[in-house]
């Protein structure tokens, strides 16, 4: 079972976060995507919500990195995003509107699939897998050093000639589960807090059932209010061995 | 640690900018095939639209900066956003002047260029006439800023940037251009760049020093001591602006700046602070 919870930037309604996640299980395998839109870009949430569900059908996007059929997929995405960027925009005719399609949307994609015991993610960006085992974060991916947070990272585009090239830009990693593991799925402004602090403990004991969601809604508003959590859009997927 | 707000639509960031009018603004710079008061007033109305382009989803603008405009010249101060002297993003979209179409040449790859038309917004006027009451400017920046730091008091402090070709003709701007640096939020205080807007090639150029000793005259020596230090988030966007490292102590001052510079300038201002 996969348990979210999800709270949009301060003065900002849930409809216009632009984190957004998806998640599929299909013939023993489960698979879970997370996507972080870029707060300005354009339509950023259509995006990622592209992305996630692209991650979870039975070929995940990013599986096909490096292969042949990487980029026509990548430019279906693209073009689909365009036609519902344009019929969004459509009743506003301004150059603000014509700008924002020219410059397309950005977003970070994590990719993880679980079969059995074993699990296997994939990732552009800043968005982080955590496995935590015994109350301590043992692994973090993509990034497991707090300062990398601070460097813009490489992000998907719809304007395919900004994505990059080099086998680096979708980063990988596999493990095993054992039996209390726990698996985190954070957008950057989470993932970043809980590395900086070197602790989960204190936030998974918060937001136990019942009161689960309104335990993080509050939480998440305590720690940026101390300024511990930046004010991002912020999402956590847990998943429990 | 000052200089460290970050920038939201909660804790907007100023940017207030000052743009001298007087008559020698009429010049022509040869390398850009325009007068100064036509570059300049390009640059800053692109400004203002890239900023409005970089804060927005393309359904909304975010309010994450307050952006100003104070001319000064033919002997008024005037302010083209308002009485209040500042603007929220989203205000400054809603009204521009008008909207005008210009082509531009665009590298399409494979050594081609193409013709794009592209709509650029307008926000105010290049002009050039008469004397440079740059002290009345910046005591208007001061009355536009003390109102705006009362109310954001949580901000990333106030950045002034100051665009003249001269000297003042209403008298030494130095205690001025001191005073509009005593504004603060808890964050740190107002910050000011001077770009002094070059007129001709050959002209020495000066960008971001740290030593007074590469002053020449009593004017450039004026405008470096005026000028802010600039603090370590936007020493090092200042760095990267320019391709190379700027010493601690580094000021915000630009001398015989071209409109390449001067883009630079205002990008650094834009740039401060880690808007979400």
């Amino acid at each position: 079972m996969v348990r979210a919870f999800v709270e949009p930037k301060s003065d900002w309604d849930l409809a216009k976060c632009q984190d957004r996640f998806a998640i599929r299980s299909d013939r023993g395998i489960l698979r879970v995507a997370l996507s972080d839109g870029a707060t300005d870009a354009c339509l950023s949430d259509l995006w990622a919500d592209l992305l996630v569900q692209a991650s979870t059908c039975a070929l995940p996007l990013l599986d096909i990195w490096g292969r042949k059929a990487w980029l026509p997929r990548l430019q279906g995405l693209a073009s689909e995003w365009r036609s519902q960027a344009e019929a969004r925009l459509a009743p506003n005719r301004s150059w603000l509107a014509s700008n924002a399609l020219a410059r397309g949307s950005y977003a970070s994609l994590l990719q993880l699939e679980v079969c059995g015991r074993r699990w296997h993610a994939k990732a552009v960006g800043d968005s982080c897998l955590l496995l935590v085992r015994k109350q301590s974060i043992r692994r973090s991916f993509p990034i497991s050093d707090p300062a990398a947070f601070r460097q813009r990272p490489a992000l998907l585009a719809t304007r395919l000639e900004l994505n990059g090239k080099r086998p680096s830009f979708v980063r990988q990693e596999a493990g095993c589960l054992i039996p209390g593991d726990c698996l985190l799925l954070a957008s950057d402004a989470l993932a970043y807090r809980l590395l900086a602090a070197g602790d989960v403990h204190e936030l998974l004991e918060h937001i136990k059932a019942p009161r689960g969601e309104a335990a993080f809604r509050d939480w998440v508003h305590t720690e940026r209010r101390y300024g511990r959590l930046r004010d991002d859009d912020t999402t956590l997927l847990i998943l429990e061995a | 640690m000052a200089y460290a707000s970050e920038i939201s639509r909660r804790n907007p960031a100023c940017l207030l900018i000052l743009v001298d009018q007087s008559g020698s603004m009429n010049e022509e710079i040869p390398a850009d095939r325009t007068t100064k008061a036509k570059g300049v007033a390009d640059v800053v109305n692109n400004l203002i639209a890239e900023l409005i382009n970089r804060n927005t989803n393309g359904e909304e603008v975010f309010d994450r900066f307050h952006v100003g405009v104070i001319t000064y010249g033919d002997t008024s101060v005037k302010t083209p956003f308002g009485p209040d002297g500042l603007a929220p993003l989203s205000q400054i979209y809603e009204k521009p002047l008008r909207i005008e179409t210009r082509i531009f040449d665009r590298y399409v790859g494979a050594g081609r260029m193409e013709q794009e038309q592209v709509q650029m917004p307008i926000w105010f006027d290049a002009l050039g006439a008469g004397r440079t009451p740059m002290c009345e400017a910046l005591g208007k920046a001061k009355e536009v800023l003390t109102t705006w730091v009362a109310s954001h008091p949580s901000s990333f402090p106030p950045i002034v940037v100051n665009i003249t070709d001269g000297e003042a003709s209403d008298g030494d701007p130095s205690p001025a251009m001191r005073e509009l640096q005593t504004l603060s939020t808890r964050d740190g205080s107002a910050l000011l760049f001077n770009v002094l807007v070059t007129q001709k090639a050959g002209d020495r150029k000066v960008a971001y020093p740290a030593d007074p000793e590469d002053m020449w005259d009593r004017a450039s020596a004026t405008l470096f001591e005026s000028s802010s230090i600039l603090p370590p988030a936007l020493l090092a966007e200042a760095s990267r602006a320019i391709g190379r490292e700027l010493p601690a102590g580094a000021r915000g001052v630009v001398l015989n700046a071209s409109l390449v510079d001067l883009i630079k300038a205002l990008e650094i201002g834009t740039r401060a602070g880690n808007a979400v």
